[in-house]
């Protein structure tokens, strides 16, 4: 039987996902990650084993039963931190970097954008992912959802 | 480095009640994440016994050290965790986004010496992920804030390059001051002209005036060349120095600065910057400094002429300065915006010439195209916006200047009519000084964001001149001259990024003239240990010794000088085979070069081209194959004869012939020498004396080839995997 078809079970011990075949009592660690955290976040989701060899790959969420479903969620939602803007507050370009000023779901948050042809992805003319100099992602689920303001604020940066 | 963020008085007093009388917290960092991972500020503190997290008002989680084993760093997408690792499991003590890595990385090791019972060491350097003074994100960790310049602080640090040509400064403001006066005289001419030599038909005085206007003119224009000549000397000769200084800096700045930066930005900074910052010292400072020295001026004698009306002439000043201000404000973004599309449209273009064949062979022209097209229309967008907006201005802005005109005229010509306090000459002289006055204030705006622009490249520039800067003879270093080639490690521990280390506690003695050889699967930090030896990097804690001495005492050029390499790519400079062999060996003899390149296995290819030993071998050696550029390097390591050498992946990019050359040349070149060689293919490492296996950054295994074939570990398994591989392609082959 392949890893694909065997049944198992997600286990959350303290801050540590683990996964359990059925009818076995052996519980190994596992990772969770999206395979295209950027792009298509929601998606795929793999499971990574020990040695960073992944277990096997997940279409959805859906082939979990309830309980291994929810580990599942909380763990990937504890591991991706993509900050949703509702609101952009101001933006100011300075010497080509780009000044952020914005209201997300998890608080106000200031920061600074450089080479926006790298580091401003669009997604369907709609969804952008905004990657600040230091690594954080933050998202504009949909640009045409903003308010009027947020927009111009944001296309003086863009 | 210091980790002592202050903590909120609710928390502090939190703390207070659960820790012991004789207890204090001896290190406190703040997070930017809370415990659900929403913004707002969450505190870890560490007292010699426990670590705590914090809130604004109250304690999360406190645990005793003597309940932890381990504490360790998770990477998380977008943010990072410090993990527990206890018996019961791991437990996440605090988050924090990707701005609080470096702190939280050194936090980590603090927290491992604290709960060992070790005294923690804070490195001495901290590179900021945000401005101390105004908290603005900087554009990358340890970057001057753009938004903190002050101006005049560079301006300082330009005047400092001018002070070897000080004379030719001093001569530059009198100079500016010639330019000004004979050009602030015509208009008092016309005056002097209208109200006394015309009307009185005073010959002899208009052959005087005419004279001395003509006069002026030359004078204007001998002080405008000279002036501007002075100027441009000044302004190449300072980007010029400045130029060398960095091309300096550059190469002795640590490799960590070369890591982190892509080698475009640092050509930027060399090419970009300094053309940008002579550009404005030429053109902007010699204009910046005449009209802000002809403002004055005018606006004195306006003012001595006739105050009432100077002050008329005052009255669109505003208009014209905030205009200018208003409208660089509108035009900035548009600037930008075209910058991105251009560099978009670069980029396409580029791709689209370079990876033409792929294009085609998949059929994407049209998708290309559109692609292309798509940008080129948003720039046509920009760039007509940009047009509009400035012709908009100028317009505006002659429109103002005329408005005043009129206006000085208008109350001008009533003055002249009604009381004789004017004369028509001040009258038209007024006009004259306004023209000269209005005309450079609406670019006085322009001139101070230019003047911002090419001081933040300046700036950009100092901050490489200030980046930390390989020590290469510290006061306390030892010359070892002649080194024999033993080598010790002793619980190495390194990171390339704090936070995640790649060598973790690696000891081994290699002694003189054995050869080792290191193996281990990609990314376990094989060549980490070859970059430390050659100490392109510090080690964060242990020691490595080199014939006894610490390798960080030994003087840099001589460490450097008896360690010889062989890369899987090495790298060629676009000059002749000759200079290439003879790189760092400038004095050798021709006879020592063809010895070298004989014993490489190299000669007889390089006599085979056309130019022999003259061959160019063009831009990183383009113009040779992966066998013959390897032979060059290995003639290069003969003829430098260095006492320890290594060989990283030296054969891997040939086929099996120039590999059997290859090896051929590189067993004369070990003999005699410390060798330490880097190989996927285990089979030309099996003379190796012993080897090192490497698995995550540790030791796993050392022994000879045979000892550790019979240890069947994880040496045996790569030998066993490697063999069925070799089978397999044998079998595809036979297919």
């Amino acid at each position: 039987m392949s890893e694909e078809q065997k049944k198992f079970k997600l286990i959350r011990k303290l801050d540590r996902v683990f996964l359990r075949y059925d009818g076995s009592d052996e519980e190994q660690p596992v990772r969770l990650v999206w395979p295209r955290p950027i792009s298509a976040r929601g998606k795929e989701v793999s499971i990574i084993g020990e040695g960073k060899k992944e277990i096997l790959m997940l279409d959805s969420l859906d082939r979990l039963d309830s309980e291994s479903r929810a580990v599942a969620k909380e763990e990937l939602e504890r591991r991706y931190l993509v900050a949703r803007i509702t609101r952009v507050i101001g933006t100011q370009v300075d010497f080509g970097n780009r000044y952020w000023h914005v209201d997300t779901d998890r608080g106000e948050r200031k920061f600074l954008i450089k080479e926006p042809s790298k580091n401003m992805i669009w997604f369907n003319d709609d969804r952008i992912i905004l990657r600040d100099t230091l690594g954080n992602h933050h998202e504009i689920e949909s640009y045409s959802s903003l308010d009027a303001r947020s927009r111009a604020e944001a296309e003086r940066a863009m | 480095m210091k980790l002592n963020d202050i903590l909120p008085k609710q928390a502090q007093a939190s703390l207070g009640k659960e820790l012991e009388q004789d207890e204090s917290v001896l290190y406190s960092l703040r997070s930017d994440l809370s415990e659900d991972r929403q913004y707002g500020d969450t505190y870890l503190v560490a007292t010699a016994r426990r670590v705590a997290v914090l809130s604004e008002d109250s304690v999360i989680t406190v645990m005793p050290f003597s309940e932890i084993t381990e504490i360790k760093v998770e990477e998380l997408f977008s943010s990072s965790c410090l993990v527990a690792v206890t018996e019961k499991g791991e437990k996440c003590l605090i988050y924090y986004s990707k701005s609080f890595v470096p702190e939280f990385a050194v936090f980590s090791r603090v927290l491992n010496d604290l709960r060992e019972n070790r005294k923690p060491e804070l490195p001495d350097e901290h590179e900021a992920g945000h401005c101390p003074k105004c908290g603005s994100q900087l554009p990358e960790r340890g970057a001057s804030c753009p938004r903190c310049i002050y101006r005049f602080k560079t301006l300082g640090r330009l005047l400092k390059l001018v002070r070897p040509y000080r004379f030719k400064v001093i001569l530059l403001v009198m100079m500016t001051g010639v330019t000004v006066s004979s050009e602030l005289v015509p208009p008092y001419i016309t005056k002097e002209l209208i109200d006394h030599v015309l009307p009185h038909g005073y010959k002899h005085q208009l052959f005087f005036w005419i004279a001395l206007m003509a006069g002026c003119f030359t004078v204007f224009l001998g002080s405008r060349l000279i002036g501007s000549s002075l100027m441009a000397w000044l302004g190449a000769r300072i980007v010029s120095d400045l130029r060398a200084k960095l091309h300096r800096a550059l190469q002795q700045l640590t490799m960590s600065y070369h890591d982190r930066r892509e080698s475009g930005q640092i050509i930027s900074r060399v090419m970009h910057d300094t053309a940008e910052l002579q550009h404005f010292l030429i053109d902007g400072m010699s204009y910046f400094l005449v009209e802000c020295v002809q403002i004055v001026a005018i606006s004195a004698i306006l003012i001595c002429l006739d105050a009432k009306l100077a002050l008329l002439v005052f009255v669109p000043i505003p208009f014209l300065v905030g205009g200018g201000a208003w409208f660089w404000k509108k035009l900035i973004p548009l600037f930008h915006k075209q910058g991105t599309r251009m560099g978009a449209l670069h980029s396409i273009l580029g791709e689209s010439i370079k990876g033409v064949k792929t294009i085609k062979a998949f059929s994407r022209e049209k998708s290309r195209e559109s692609e292309f097209d798509g940008i080129n229309e948003q720039l046509f967008g920009i760039r007509y916006g940009l047009e509009r907006t400035f012709v908009g201005f100028s317009e505006i802005m002659f429109w103002i200047m005329r408005m005043g005109l009129a206006a000085v005229w208008f109350l001008g010509g009533i003055k002249v009519f009604d009381s004789g306090e004017l004369t028509v000459g001040t009258l038209v002289a007024f006009a004259g000084y306004m023209w000269l006055l209005y005309g450079p204030l609406q670019w006085f705006t322009a001139i101070l964001n230019w003047m911002t622009h090419a001081f933040a490249g300046a700036e950009r520039i100092f901050a490489v001149l200030d980046s930390r800067q390989e020590i290469y003879d510290a006061p306390d270093a030892i010359s070892v001259p002649e080194m024999k080639g033993a080598i010790s490690f002793d619980d190495v521990h390194f990171s390339y990024e704090r936070g995640k280390e790649v060598v973790k506690g690696i000891s081994f003695d290699i002694k003189q003239g054995e050869m080792i050889g290191l193996v281990g699967k990609s990314g376990v930090g094989k060549s980490t240990i070859i970059n430390l030896i050659c100490r392109f990097y510090d080690i964060d804690s242990g020691s490595i010794m080199l014939d006894g001495h610490p390798i960080n005492r030994i003087k840099l050029e001589q460490l450097r000088r008896q360690i010889g390499m062989v890369m899987q790519d090495p790298f060629l400079f676009n000059a002749s085979i000759l200079e290439n062999i003879g790189y760092g060996t400038e004095d050798a003899a021709f006879a020592d070069v063809v010895r070298a390149a004989k014993a490489a296995n190299a000669h007889d290819f390089i006599l085979d081209k056309e130019n022999g030993y003259d061959t160019i071998v063009g831009e990183r050696g383009v113009k040779l194959s992966g066998g013959e550029k390897q032979r060059l390097s290995i003639a290069r390591a003969i003829l430098h004869n260095p006492p320890i050498l290594i060989l990283d992946e030296a054969t891997s990019s040939v086929d099996t012939e120039t590999e059997k050359e290859i090896q051929q040349a590189i067993s004369r070149l070990i003999e005699g020498r410390t060798t330490i060689g880097i190989a996927h293919r285990l089979s030309t490492l099996r003379n190796a004396h012993r080897l090192i296996v490497i698995d995550d950054g540790k030791i796993a295994e050392i022994g000879s080839h045979a000892e550790l074939i019979e240890k069947n570990g994880i040496y045996a398994k790569l030998v066993s995997l490697q063999s069925e591989l070799s089978k397999v392609r044998g079998d595809i082959w036979q297919e």
